[in-house]
C-alpha cells in the first residue's frame, strides 16, 4: 500500500524520483487506490503553493510543479472510473487575442487542475467569439483570462463585455498577466484580477468551493 | 578618437549620476525597443526587412525625441529576420495590425545535449540546433547560406552605420563600453532551452546547467583585464552593460546558484577598475536587494521596470536607479502630468546624483506612450535644472 502522506510531502517538495515511484506502485496494486493519490498529490500542490506564498518556491519551481502534476494525472488518469474524476467546478482558460504568452497562463492552468478544477484551456490569442462559445458549451462557471501586453487589458474588456452581453451573467471572471490592477480589474468589469498565479488558483477555488 | 564636447558632456552627467555626484540636471536614457516603428507609421515586418526604412525610424526617433543615451534605441534589431527569410525562421510572429512581434517560447536544445554544448559546440549547432531552428534547414542550398551571410553582414553593417550616426550627428554616447558574456543561465533561458525547458531542467539536471552556466560565465579576473585593457570608452556612457531576465523565474536559492556569484563578479571587477556596470533587469528586482546592499557606493547603475524607484533607493541608497516614468502615464495621462511627474522625480531622486530619468518597462506598442507625451518629458529632462 503506498504511503500517501509521503506522496503528499514528495510532491510539496517537488520531488519527482518518490513521486514516480509512489505513483509506480499504486499502478502496480492495481490503481485501486488512485483516488487517494490524485487527492494527495493535489495536498502536495497545495505545499507547493504554500511554499511560492512564503518565498521558498518562485516561477521556475511552479513550472516543474506544473509538469510534475500532469505526469502524475497522465499516470493515474487510465486508473481512475469515471465517477472519480468529478470535478470542483468548471473554468475557462485562455491567453487573450493578440497575446501569444502562455507561460503564465499554463502555470495557472496546472495549480487549478491540481485544486480538482476541470480546465477548458483556449490556448492563446483567444478572441471573445470562441470564449463564448466555449462557455455556452462546458457551461463553466469561471472565465480566467491571461496576458502579458499591454493592449491585453483592451481584449480582456473587449471579451468581458461580450461575456456579459451573452448572458453569462453569473460566470466569476478573473484576469491576470503583468498589465493587470486593482483599476484596470474594474476597467475591464472583471470580479477579481492577480499577477500571482497560487493566489489567482485559490481565488478560483475559493470560488467554486462557496 | 575626438568626440565632440556635447557627448562628453552628456558621458559625464550619466556617469556623474552613478557616481552620485551633484549633477546640472538629471540625465534622460531611453527605453524604446519597436515603439519608435509603430510610432513612425512603418509595419513592424517591414521596418525589419529594410535597413533603409528602420534608418529613416531611427533618425526620426533620435529627431523628435533627445535622449541622453542611445540606450535601447536598438531594441528592435535583436532579431533580423530578413537574414533569416531565405533559411526558414519561425519563432518570430509579426502581427502588424496589432503593431506587434512576439518571440515564442521555444527548446533549442534538448536536455541530453549539455555536454554537447560544452565539449562541441560547432558539431551540436551544425547538425542540431541549425536544423531545429531553421524549417528549411533540410533544403537549404549554399547559394541560400551565401545569401544569409551576406544579410547577416549587411545587417552588422547596418548596425555599426548607425551607432556611428548616434555619436557623429546625434552626440548620444552607446550604453555599454566593454562587452561581458551575459550570464550563462540568460543564455539557456533566451537562447537556448527557453523559460519552460530551463526551469525543469534546474530541477532534473542541476549539475547539468552549473556546468552550462560555468561555461559561459567569465572569470572575475578576465572580467577585470577586460576592463583594464582599455580604460578609456570615448563614446560609451558606462564600463558595461548587462542584462537579468532570469530572476523572474528563479527562487532565492537558485538565484544564489546560478546568478549571483557572476553578477557579484563583474561588480567587483568594474569597483577594481574604479568603473561603472549597468544593469537591465526585466520585471521585477526587489527580491534581491539585500545581495547589493554592501556593494560601494558609485559603481553600479539598475534599470528598473517593475519594481518601484522610490522603494528601490530606500533600500538601495548605494545603487543608481535608471527609471520611473510610468507607462500608465506616458500612455494615458496628458502632457502636463508626465511633465509633472516626471519633476517629481528628478526632485525627490536625483538632488545627488544616483537617478538617471527612463521608461518603467521596454516601450514596445503603441500604446504604451504617445509621442506627445514622450516628446513633453524628453524637452523637460533636457531643460530642467536641479
Amino acid at each position: 500500500m503506498a504511503n500517501f502522506e509521503e506522496l503528499k510531502t514528495a510532491m510539496g517538495d517537488l520531488d519527482e524520483v518518490l513521486v514516480l515511484q509512489i505513483l509506480g506502485e499504486v499502478a502496480a496494486d492495481g490503481g485501486d487506490s488512485a483516488t487517494e493519490a490524485l487527492a494527495a498529490c493535489q495536498a502536495g500542490m497545495d505545499i507547493v503553493g504554500e511554499k511560492y506564498e512564503s518565498g521558498e518556491y518562485f516561477v521556475a519551481d511552479l513550472i516543474f510543479a506544473g509538469d510534475l502534476m500532469a505526469e502524475a494525472a497522465a499516470l493515474l488518469k487510465p486508473l481512475l472510473a469515471d465517477t472519480e474524476t468529478i470535478s470542483l467546478g468548471k473554468l475557462v482558460l485562455a491567453t487573450v487575442k493578440g497575446d501569444i504568452h502562455d507561460i503564465g497562463k499554463n502555470i495557472v492552468k496546472a495549480l487549478i487542475e491540481a485544486a480538482g478544477i476541470e480546465v477548458f484551456d483556449l490556448g492563446v490569442d483567444v478572441g471573445a467569439e470562441a470564449i463564448v462559445g466555449c462557455l455556452q458549451e462546458s457551461g463553466a462557471q469561471v472565465l480566467a483570462l491571461s496576458g502579458v501586453l499591454t493592449f491585453a487589458v483592451e481584449s480582456m474588456t473587449e471579451i468581458v463585455a461580450a461575456v456579459k452581453a451573452a448572458g453569462f451573467d453569473d460566470v466569476k471572471v478573473i484576469v491576470g498577466g503583468a498589465p493587470v490592477t486593482a483599476e484596470y480589474c474594474e476597467i475591464i468589469g472583471a470580479d477579481a484580477w492577480s499577477i500571482n498565479a497560487a493566489e489567482g488558483a485559490g481565488i478560483c477555488r475559493d470560488w467554486l468551493s462557496a | 578618437m575626438a568626440v565632440s564636447a556635447k557627448l562628453e558632456y552628456r558621458k559625464k552627467l550619466l556617469d556623474d549620476a552613478v557616481r552620485f555626484k551633484k549633477m546640472e540636471r538629471v540625465p534622460h536614457i531611453s527605453n524604446f525597443a519597436l515603439w519608435p516603428v509603430v510610432a513612425y507609421g512603418a509595419k513592424l515586418s517591414e521596418a525589419c526587412r529594410d535597413w533603409d526604412l528602420m534608418e529613416q525610424v531611427y533618425r526620426w526617433f533620435m529627431d523628435e525625441f533627445q535622449f541622453d543615451c542611445s540606450g535601447m534605441i536598438g531594441g528592435f534589431f535583436c532579431n533580423p529576420p530578413k537574414m533569416l527569410d531565405r533559411i526558414g525562421e519561425g519563432y518570430n510572429v509579426f502581427d502588424d495590425e496589432a503593431g506587434t512581434v512576439s518571440l515564442e517560447d521555444f527548446e533549442l536544445l534538448q536536455p541530453d545535449e549539455y555536454d554537447e554544448l560544452v565539449n562541441d559546440l560547432p558539431g551540436l549547432v551544425w547538425n542540431k540546433l541549425l536544423p531545429r531552428k531553421f524549417a528549411n534547414w533540410g533544403n537549404v542550398t549554399v547559394g541560400d547560406l551565401f545569401a544569409a551571410a551576406e544579410e547577416f553582414a549587411r545587417f552588422g553593417g547596418f548596425m555599426e552605420h548607425m551607432a556611428q550616426v548616434c555619436v557623429d550627428e546625434y552626440e548620444l554616447p552607446s550604453q555599454a563600453g566593454h562587452m561581458i558574456n551575459m550570464p550563462g543561465i540568460e543564455i539557456l533561458y533566451n537562447n537556448l532551452r527557453g523559460i519552460k525547458g530551463t526551469s525543469l531542467d534546474i530541477r532534473r539536471i542541476p549539475d547539468k546547467v552549473q556546468m552550462v552556466v560555468d561555461h559561459y560565465n567569465m572569470k572575475p579576473e578576465a572580467v577585470y583585464n577586460i576592463f583594464m585593457d582599455s580604460p578609456t570608452t570615448d563614446t560609451y556612457a558606462f564600463g558595461t552593460s548587462i542584462g537579468s531576465l532570469a530572476h523572474n523565474f528563479l527562487s532565492i536559492d537558485q538565484w544564489d546558484r546560478y546568478i549571483w556569484p557572476y553578477i557579484s563578479g563583474i561588480i567587483d571587477a568594474a569597483v577594481k577598475a574604479d568603473t561603472t556596470v549597468h544593469i537591465f533587469t526585466q520585471g521585477v528586482i526587489s527580491r534581491f536587494y539585500d545581495y547589493f546592499k554592501d556593494i560601494p557606493k558609485g559603481h553600479v547603475a539598475i534599470h528598473v521596470e517593475q519594481t518601484d524607484v522610490f522603494d528601490f533607493r530606500e533600500n538601495l541608497p548605494n545603487i543608481c536607479v535608471i527609471g520611473g516614468m510610468t507607462t500608465k502615464l506616458l500612455g494615458s495621462g496628458s502632457a502636463k502630468q508626465c511633465v509633472d511627474y516626471a519633476k517629481f522625480l528628478c526632485d525627490e531622486l536625483g538632488r545627488d546624483g544616483g537617478f538617471i530619468l527612463s521608461q518603467e518597462k521596454m516601450m514596445s506598442y503603441l500604446r504604451d506612450a504617445k509621442p506627445e507625451n514622450v516628446k513633453a518629458v524628453c524637452d523637460f529632462a533636457q531643460e530642467y535644472r536641479l
